[in-house]
């Protein structure tokens, strides 16, 4: 419960011949995490990494096309009904793949074609527009043997007066709207280069022709044959897209496949994780122990020519990690991932944050109501809600019901008054800090006991020490005895007699410890005693569970507050209380969902893993899984 | 509510403890939360440790609540 699932070692050599049906059977039973096979030699014979099947090029560019469609049609989904497969054969999905992708990839370039043509045409109407109206046809304005036609159009820099001194054949001037002119300038071919040069040191703009040279006829007609050709396109293009759309009927099957060719792939591939002789293959990983005896049966009715052996991982090796907690603490693995899987030989912390994660939320958000919304809540997204339920447990602990002392009319009792028994409060946040920072120190001890008895009680073990000396040198000096509650009974308990000399004893002893209990070298082997403070400050950080129920309670009273006085002038103003009642409350709850969250987190994951805790373990990954 | 003078100062000084740790945690987190945001861009396993680390300044700001319920202490 609280390690990592225990691990063998397996290492299975069959013929190359059997290689594909051991490979099949590892894939359906999805038990062994295969290690890669490094190159090498043993004796006399080169072990090399082994080669995939030849039908994995072929599966890897089906799977391609599957998940390349998927992204596109998925933007498709809902307009056309799917059509329900069932579909089994490998070849007949790899065969129904290419395909449904080569006549995907088909219309799409028929597509992209259109556009090209629609833009050309575009190109041409917009020169058509700008062109000053002739009655000549549009083939007489490209250059012939005597003549040269430019089509200008004029910028705000344009030096107009150029116009009147080019020597100009014929000069035909548009006047539009809103939009620049534009001129028309025939002129004799010799003299064309002369009033090129002249018209572009005047800053006009020179416009190309050339799109209109495949026209003959007037404007019109040239205008009237663009129009004709652009509807056509247009309509071609609506019944390409119309068909492209129409391929998200396909989709389920696409969907459907994806797993599927995955994981064939995946066999298909699996050689490259396996040594190989010209007669053996060599296939290595890890199995959870308590599985090896099914995965050995298994092989074995494979064949008398597949051989395997199995070999527990001590904790003090590496394995992957499977992480092995009871069914209630199994929704509390998610935090433990999200900041480090544990290594093999460490303590996995899940079932023990089970229990003091809900606790630390629960106190943070101790209100019936707040709880009992976030149950809905979470109920709704389906989502973990074991934090939910122990805030309502608080909530009759602290007698709240969203901030109110009474639920429906009864009053409620609580067992603190958190709103004005802030002491008490304390002590408990505190006193709860010490416990907690302490069994990371005595799970740290428990960690490093694999490295040293002596090494694990000096390295953790000696800050145990040391708080019970500073707790006894408070004690001493009456410090303790005003704590609410139980300063009293700290008075009159055997710590109040603990002479002084006992107490720096103590303490002492933990900071000579904390020197030997480092393993650095030189001033290095001081970093335990420079971290001294930094376990006051964790101690203190533990008071952020009662700062943040406060904030929250406050924020909940002035709400309610608000909302009576709007209550009291009665009329519209209930209307507009109720209303202030909503928001106010869902503000606040949604502030003490993700406040007690993060910080019961933190206090998690800075002063309690900080005491033993170092992760950094490799996930378990059965060969198989194809979402693994 | 009448108070006398020495009771508003230690109010004020409770304030100040507050709004002190409020703000150095504010300027503390800034940077780093950027920091953050920018290696949790880069790579979603960073997620976790980009909180852990953005949340660490808080305890500024828990500290001052505690000095600030220590002086309102003084007060009674």
């Amino acid at each position: 419960m609280l390690r990592p699932e225990r691990m063998s070692r397996a290492t299975i050599l069959c013929r190359n011949d059997d290689a594909p049906t051991v490979t099949k059977l590892l894939a359906r039973l999805r038990v062994l995490h295969i290690v890669d096979h490094k190159k090498q030699t043993v004796g006399t014979s080169l072990i090399d990494i082994g080669t995939p099947s030849a039908s994995a090029e072929m599966i890897s560019a089906a799977l391609l096309t599957t998940k390349t469609l998927i992204t596109k049609l998925g933007q498709y989904k809902g307009r056309q009904a799917p059509i329900a497969c069932t579909i089994i054969e490998l070849s007949t999905i790899i065969e129904r793949v290419t395909t449904l992708g080569t006549s995907y990839a088909e219309h799409e370039q028929d597509i992209s074609t259109l556009q090209h043509a629609l833009q050309k045409i575009e190109q041409q109407q917009k020169i058509l527009a700008l062109l000053p109206e002739t009655d000549d046809p549009i083939e007489t304005l490209f250059q012939t043997k005597r003549v040269t036609t430019f089509l200008i159009q004029e910028t705000k820099k344009s030096v107009k007066s150029t116009l009147s001194v080019i020597n100009a054949l014929r000069v035909v001037e548009k006047q539009t709207h809103n939009q620049p002119s534009t001129v028309l300038i025939t002129v004799s071919r010799h003299a064309a280069e002369d009033v090129k040069e002249m018209l572009l040191g005047a800053d006009y703009m020179m416009l190309d022709l050339a799109p209109l040279s495949s026209f003959h006829g007037t404007q019109h007609d040239a205008a009237q044959q663009l129009n004709k050709q652009k509807n056509i396109l247009l309509h071609e293009q609506q019944r390409t897209q119309n068909e492209l759309e129409s391929f998200a009927e396909h989709l389920t099957f696409f969907e459907e496949s994806e797993p599927l060719l995955t994981l064939e792939l995946l066999k298909a591939q699996a050689p490259l994780h396996f040594g190989r002789t010209k007669k053996i293959t060599l296939i290595q990983g890890y199995v959870p122990e308590h599985r090896s005896n099914e995965l050995d049966a298994k092989l074995h009715t494979l064949g008398k020519t597949i051989l395997a052996e199995y070999t527990v991982v001590a904790r003090t090796q590496h394995a992957p990690i499977a992480l092995n907690n009871p069914l209630f603490a199994n929704n509390f693995e998610e935090l433990i991932r999200l900041y480090n899987l544990p290594t093999y030989k460490e303590l996995d912390p899940t079932s023990l944050i089970a229990f003091t994660f809900p606790l630390f939320f629960g106190f943070m958000l101790g209100d019936i109501g707040y709880g009992l919304c976030a149950l809905v809540f979470f109920l709704y997204v389906r989502h973990r809600w074991e934090s939910v339920k122990s805030s309502i447990l608080f909530g009759f602990f602290f007698g709240e019901f969203f901030g109110f002392e009474q639920i429906f009319g009864h009053h409620l009792t609580p067992f603190i008054h958190r709103a004005e028994d802030i002491g008490t409060m304390f002590t408990i946040a505190i006193g709860a800090g010490i416990l907690h920072i302490n069994l990371g120190f005595v799970l740290g001890i428990i960690n490093e006991l694999e490295e040293g008895v002596l090494f694990a009680f000096l390295h953790k073990g000696s800050w145990i020490l040391l708080q019970i000396g500073a707790y006894l040198l408070a004690g001493y000096y009456g410090l303790l005895n005003n704590i609410p509650h139980i300063g009293e009974f700290i008075a009159a308990s055997p710590i109040a007699s603990v002479q002084l000399y006992t107490s720096i004893a103590f303490m002492t002893a933990a900071i000579v410890g904390l020197w030997f209990g480092e393993k650095e070298h030189g001033i290095l082997k001081a970093q335990g005693i420079f971290e001294i403070p930094m376990l006051i400050s964790n101690t203190l950080s533990y008071a952020r569970l009662v700062a943040i129920g406060l904030a929250s309670v406050y924020l909940a009273f002035v709400v309610n507050d608000l909302a009576g006085g709007l209550f009291v002038k009665g009329g519209f103003w209930i209307v507009l209380g109720i209303l202030l009642l909503l928001v106010g409350h869902t503000f606040n709850l949604l502030l003490g969902m993700l406040g007690p969250f993060l910080h019961s987190l933190r206090l998690h994951y800075v002063e309690f893993f900080t005491k033993f805790y170092r992760g950094g373990g490799k996930q378990y990954r059965p060969f198989g899984e194809v979402n693994a | 509510m009448a108070v006398d003078i020495g009771t508003g100062l230690l109010g004020l000084a409770a304030a100040i403890a507050v709004a002190g740790g409020a703000i150095g945690a504010g300027i503390a987190e800034k940077d780093i939360g950027a920091a953050a945001i920018g290696a949790i861009a880069e790579k979603e396993e960073f997620f976790g440790k980009g909180l852990l680390f953005t949340v660490i300044p808080e305890t500024l700001v828990i500290f001052g609540i505690v000095i600030a319920l220590i002086i309102l202490g003084l007060a009674k």
